[in-house]
């Protein structure tokens, strides 16, 4: 009798990235299902779930993020090592100094057994993982596409994954609170969720510019004139430098506050009465779509008269956001919750 | 009670586990959450339940003969512990007292 075979990349997807003790029992359990006659899509699913669902655990993603802190330290250090004249404005010592913290956080991460911390760390990885996706396809999406002169898109790109951005490091907050009811370690979800993300951007980036240094020469060709440098190597080292000191600085700080946002806003939308959890249900994706445009607007004025409608934009998609999970969570609990209809 | 209170899905998984008595492993133990939820269950979640029982003490495990219909992989047994079938009737209990004399659950299915 011919044995059915599940597809392979999969098996050895799950063989390499799956953790914990239970790895190879849960790839016989998820081939035997197979064999049973489950599809390739469900088999699909189930690896990717299941990886994203071992990786999310704090222990082994703290254990990851301690990797990904050092590899960006690397690829930094290479970078600087390549063209030693990118350095002399400071950057490199303030990497390093907060790539340092970074790794301590993910040691401390690493360290934590409370079931109470882990769900919270829990919930600010799952969200991590998902918004260093959304950052990476962003900065892909700016390095590779063909439309990347479009101002279109451009805006399109850069305001969909700020405004992404926002509501995932709200959502980690608020998905903490809901687990653990404190405020505290929703702040800490925030957080985690936020240094997750930035390792996942920073190493995605700074391979890509040591993997392609000319494409990112001919990227950076205006700024690179209007600096004056000699060294277009160089002025793209020292250009990461710039970059991944604001990010790494920025990031934790919109975390920190939007996480604290999204759990006080948890807390709050869950007193609501059901029919005004609805409406704002309803309403959201409209004050989402007023935001949007408000931006559109913007880009399409002169440069001096955009802040008052970017301000808004930004404030007003973003509150959007910020309350989707709140809200979400709020109606699929009541939901859950409610007795059923007689 | 010092003890912790069970997680709706660990409870069902250590629920799961029980029934099945001595052939519980993974694929029986989601079918019967599937069957009693009518949901899709993740074999990652039930794994990652499993293991935080484990650590708890609540379920032990024990591998298995490999067999070539799992592609050589061998299963993985779960046994309720002592601990855990006395967490388990605590947590009956404690659902079954909130339970009572509530009339909007009472006759309904």
């Amino acid at each position: 009798m011919k044995i059915s075979q599940p597809p392979i990349l999969a098996t050895r997807l799950l063989e390499r990235l799956a953790s914990g003790p239970h790895g190879d029992a849960i790839l016989g359990d998820l081939i035997e299902q197979y064999r049973q006659g489950r599809s390739a899509a469900w088999y699909w699913r189930q690896v990717l779930l299941t990886i994203l669902v071992g990786l999310a655990k704090d222990r082994v993603l703290g254990g990851m993020a301690i990797l990904g802190s050092l590899l960006v330290l690397l690829l930094i250090i290479v970078s600087v090592g390549r063209h030693p004249s990118s350095l002399g404005s400071g950057l490199f010592i303030t990497d390093i100094a907060l790539l340092t913290a970074y790794g301590a956080y993910s040691v401390w991460v690493w360290r934590q057994r409370g079931l109470k911390l882990r769900q919270a760390l829990t919930a600010g990885a799952q969200t991590g993982i998902m918004l260093g996706v959304v950052l990476m396809a962003s900065h892909a999406i700016e390095w590779f596409a063909p439309f990347g002169s479009s101002r279109a898109m451009q805006l399109v790109r850069g305001a969909g994954s700020t405004l992404l951005m926002l509501g995932l490091l709200g959502a980690a907050g608020s998905a903490a609170w809901q687990r653990t009811r404190s405020v505290k370690l929703a702040m800490i979800a925030g957080l985690w969720c936020g240094a997750v993300a930035v390792l996942i951007l920073l190493s995605f980036a700074l391979t890509l510019n040591l993997a392609f240094e000319a494409h990112a020469v001919a990227w950076l060709h205006e700024p690179l004139v209007a600096s004056g440098m000699s060294d277009p190597g160089a002025f793209v080292v020292r250009n990461s430098l710039e970059a991944a000191s604001e990010i790494l600085v920025r990031v934790p700080i919109a975390a920190f506050v939007l996480s604290f946002g999204g759990s006080l806003s948890n807390a709050w939308i869950t007193k609501w009465p059901r029919k005004l959890a609805i409406l704002a249900a309803w309403f959201t994706p409209l004050i989402f779509v007023a935001g949007a445009a408000s931006l559109w607007y913007a880009d399409s004025l002169q440069r001096s008269a955009r802040p008052p409608f970017v301000m808004a934009g930004v404030l007003t998609a973003g509150i959007a956001l910020f309350s989707a999970h709140p809200i979400w969570s709020s109606l699929s609990r009541r939901r859950r919750e409610l007795p059923p209809a007689t | 009670m010092s003890r912790e209170v069970l997680g709706n899905f660990e409870l069902m998984v250590m629920l799961a586990v029980i029934r099945l008595g001595n052939g519980a492993y993974g694929v029986p133990i989601s079918r019967a959450i599937e069957e009693s939820t009518s949901r899709e269950v993740l074999m990652g979640s039930v794994y990652a339940a499993l293991e935080r029982l484990e650590e708890k003490g609540l379920v032990a495990s024990e591998v298995g003969k490999p067999t070539p219909e799992r592609g050589g992989r061998a299963k993985r047994y779960f046994r309720i512990t002592k601990k855990g079938l006395r967490q388990v009737r605590d947590t009956q209990g404690a659902l079954i007292k909130l339970w009572q004399d509530i009339p909007a659950l009472q006759g309904g299915t």
